[in-house]
């Protein structure tokens, strides 16, 4: 474990800072760092042996930083202590109003931000419209005794990417923001961007521990590789590229006996839906009539376990650590409601954690061992094979009936929101925890080894 | 066992609702009633069966209950099979004290019959849960268990007190203290007409609310300048309900305004009801009431899955109320686990609370 100091502030007119009497080095210190400001100054341990910072005023002040009561991690390099880190939480959507700051999320970010004291850290939430690059200053929304506030803080020490939307990230000011911190100021950025349904597939595919994993997925092409999946699998899902929340998610079924087709689904209305057709030409054309084909993935289907003729599949998430390892941070099975071809919840489905689905305690062990080695694996996989810092994969896993683990979908803005489930809470924390925690590494990295972050 | 009327299929859950019965003449269920023939009304839509029942009639065999016939359209007594989930209406906190519920309660864990809720919270408890939550400390008045010398540093800090019950209901026995130019002025939320002349500091105030109090414990908590609607006291009724999937849900608001010059606007001490947007838009504009609205639900929700995750039991319907004071900005009053069901307009139609409970114990049946 990292260690964490109580930073102290005193009245004093002159440049005065006492750092920690256990630090090692000390007398070599030439300046103090926070942020990206720094500021050349004389240092000495503390006089009382105390294992605390103390800054005075006037330190405090040019250096921008906050007096939040929260113990802060120590770097040394090159003859600075850098005090911190500082982490701006990247997103948009900022309302006028005080008391909900960012909107509908603000609950989610105020409880992200509560996490601060045992994490170690000074995280803020800002927007692009919030930086000042002339003063090279930015107004962070802090969570501070429980309500927002607005303060001046220099630049971060990392960027955690929460951005909404595929359409915010797109924007140019936004893109152009990301480019300038990452080359200019060299702030490293984590978790950016949204995953591809089919880029994740296809990028997995290239590493052979992950191969066993896949489920057969393609773009929609062509009828006759359906007609190949249908009879090898005897059934294939059918879904939106870029779909999220179940929605547009389509099972096919072919019957060898007689010969049908049958697609299971969920109509305008809501209602799930089994309509028989005897071909799959016929079947394409009344379902997907007004659709795209080519937006459209078809997937092997899996023979899933069930729970009371249920299907049954898991949300798995993972984070990285404070040590820049990936981490399980939570793991939930969802139930699909009646007749659904899935188990999300607003689609009849209900959560359970592992404990109450399985009433033989062995069973549930071997099925969150299996859970967590695929998870685990498929994280530092994808990590390898994708662009930028991934600290947090949301992952859709199955398991068949003969045990076999299987993955449907990976996010890496994954929602949060089945956490909410009472049984769930502590997994909600930690991945709250191990978000924040990550940006600690990552600062730390960028102090200290920046050649390891930025090839 | 005799079912001549009563029908219940293996298949359909029997749900049963725990209350006071009065038997003289018609059965009466006191408070819940015409939500029990809701109930009834629902439940029977949905194939399922439904009674009521009060805690001395239940026994590990069955039940003595009253089931509503449809034949004579009365509440008929009768010895009826064992529920598979129960709520709890009961109305007396000293009955769930006793040890006949605590006997009660260990017998349905035996039997694996579902309870909700399972019993009355205390204030003081409520606010050790949502302060252990740093995102929800700011809006909670500051709160301490009454005594001399909380009473003495909360005088120092604040001009407007209150004291209430930490088992209170409905506003009941409710304190007021006001202080300015040196006098204090005590305020009672039960005797509205009595006036109790103003104290000095120092002067026996806190003798006086001693007897006041009798040997209740209380709370006393920081007053807030609540927005005033046309000059009376405003606050909002959330009533939320978790759902068949376990997650909690808004089921409805309103604002709960007093009657004139009283400072209490519970219903039962003779305030009215009116549309929370409505009210909101009149006193803040209407972008901010839509803020101010979408706030108080989801700060309704937090409080209420915080306090079902940390109260003992299984708890499914929670009523919060949520102030606003003066400068738009939002407190967390209270939470009550045995909301009162008489806010929402009652048609010829089932309540959505009502539909919310049924949903809530079909889930339950499922699981």
């Amino acid at each position: 474990m990292r260690k964490k100091y109580p930073v102290e502030f005193i009245h004093h007119s002159k440049q005065l800072v006492f750092i920690p009497a256990d630090l090692p080095n000390s007398k070599d210190i030439r300046r103090v760092a926070f942020g990206n400001k720094l500021l050349p100054v004389t240092v000495a341990p503390h006089p009382k042996g105390r294992n605390v910072i103390v800054l005075s005023n006037d330190v405090q002040k040019e250096l921008s930083m906050p007096d939040l009561s929260v113990p802060l991690h120590v770097f040394i390099d090159q003859q600075t202590l850098f005090i911190g880190p500082l982490i701006g939480i990247l997103t948009s959507g900022f309302t006028s109003y005080p008391l909900r700051p960012i909107g509908e999320r603000s609950m989610v970010f105020a409880k992200l931000l509560s996490v601060n004291k045992s994490v170690g850290a000074l995280p803020f939430v800002f927007g692009e419209e919030h930086i000042d690059w002339d003063q090279g200053l930015i107004d962070g929304y802090f969570f501070v005794d429980g309500g927002w506030k607005i303060l001046k803080v220099p630049f971060p020490n990392v960027i955690y990417d929460r951005l909404p939307n595929r359409r915010t990230e797109r924007k140019s000011e936004l893109r152009s923001l990301k480019a300038r911190m990452q080359t200019d100021y060299l702030i490293p950025w984590y978790n950016p961007g949204f995953f591809s349904k089919l880029d994740v597939f296809e990028r997995l595919q290239q590493d052979e521990r992950a191969v066993e994993y896949l489920p057969e997925t393609h773009q929609f092409s062509s009828f006759s590789v359906m007609e190949r999946m249908l009879s090898n699998y005897g059934n294939v899902y059918v879904k939106p590229a870029n779909g999220s929340l179940g929605l547009g998610i389509h099972q096919i079924l072919f019957d060898k006996q007689n010969g049908y087709y049958y697609c299971r689904y969920r109509d305008q209305e809501g209602i799930n839906k089994l309509t028989k057709f005897d071909s799959l030409e016929k079947l394409m054309k009344k379902i997907f009539h007004n659709r795209n084909l080519s937006q459209m993935i078809v997937q092997q289907g899996i023979h899933l376990l069930r729970s009371d003729k249920r299907l049954i599949d898991f949300r798995v998430h993972t984070n990285k650590d404070e040590y820049g390892q990936w981490q399980l941070a939570a793991i939930a099975a969802k139930i699909a409601g009646n007749g659904s071809v899935t188990t999300h919840v607003n689609n009849g489905g209900t959560v359970k954690s592992l404990d109450e689905l399985f009433e033989d305690q062995e069973e549930r062990e071997t099925c969150e061992k299996k859970l967590t080695k695929a998870a685990l694996t498929l994280s530092s996989v994808l990590e390898k094979n994708m662009e930028g810092i991934i600290g947090e994969i949301g992952f859709d896993l199955g398991i068949d009936k003969s045990g076999k683990v299987w993955l449907f979908e990976a996010n890496s803005k994954p929602g949060r929101s089945i956490f909410k489930h009472p049984k769930l809470k502590n997994f909600d924390l930690l991945t709250r925890k191990l978000s924040l925690s990550f940006g600690v590494f990552l600062a730390e990295k960028a102090i200290t080894a920046p050649e390891e972050l930025f090839q | 066992m005799r079912l001549t009327t009563f029908k219940s299929q293996s298949t359909q859950p029997v749900i049963a609702l725990l209350t006071e019965i009065n038997e003289d003449g018609r059965p009466n269920f006191g408070k819940v009633h015409s939500f029990c023939e809701e109930l009834h009304q629902g439940i029977s839509d949905l194939g399922g069966s439904f009674y009521v029942f009060s805690l001395k009639s239940f026994s590990e065999k069955g039940v003595e209950g009253f089931f509503y016939n449809q034949d004579t359209e009365e509440w008929t007594k009768d010895f009826l099979p064992l529920p598979d989930v129960i709520y709890n209406r009961i109305s007396s906190r000293r009955t769930e004290f006793s040890k006949r519920f605590i006997d009660f309660l260990n017998k349905l864990d035996r039997l694996g019959i579902k309870f909700f809720n399972h019993r009355f919270l205390s204030k003081w408890e409520i606010h050790e849960f949502l302060m252990m939550e740093e995102h929800l400390r700011s809006f909670l008045p500051e709160t301490h268990l009454y005594s001399d010398s909380a009473l003495e540093k909360m005088l120092e800090q604040y001009d407007e007190l209150y004291i209430k019950p930490v088992h209170g209901s409905q506003g009941r026995n409710i304190i007021q203290l006001t202080q300015s130019d040196g006098l204090i002025k005590v305020s009672l939320s039960s005797l509205p007409a009595k006036i109790i002349p103003p104290f000095q500091q120092d002067g026996g105030l806190a003798r006086a609310i001693a007897q006041l109090v009798e040997k209740r414990l209380c709370i006393i908590q920081q007053g807030v300048q609540l927005a005033e609607f046309n000059g009376r006291t405003m606050d909002f009724r959330i009533l939320c309900h978790k759902n068949a999937q376990q997650f909690w849900k808004v089921t409805s608001i309103v604002a709960r305004v007093s009657a004139e010059t009283f400072f209490v606007s519970n219903i039962a001490r003779g305030g009215e009801v009116m549309k929370p947007v409505y009210t909101l838009a009149l006193l803040f504009g209407k972008e901010q009431a839509r803020h101010q609205l979408a706030l108080m639900k989801e700060l309704a929700l937090e409080t209420a899955e915080t306090i079902s995750r940390n109260a003992a039991g299984h708890h499914a319907e929670l009523g919060i109320d949520i102030g606003i004071d003066t400068k738009g900005k939002l407190w967390l009053i209270e939470a009550n686990s045995k909301p009162s069901k008489n806010f929402e307009e009652r048609g010829s139609k089932i309540r959505p609370s009502t539909k919310a409970v049924i949903d809530h114990c079909y889930g339950l049946c499922e699981r």
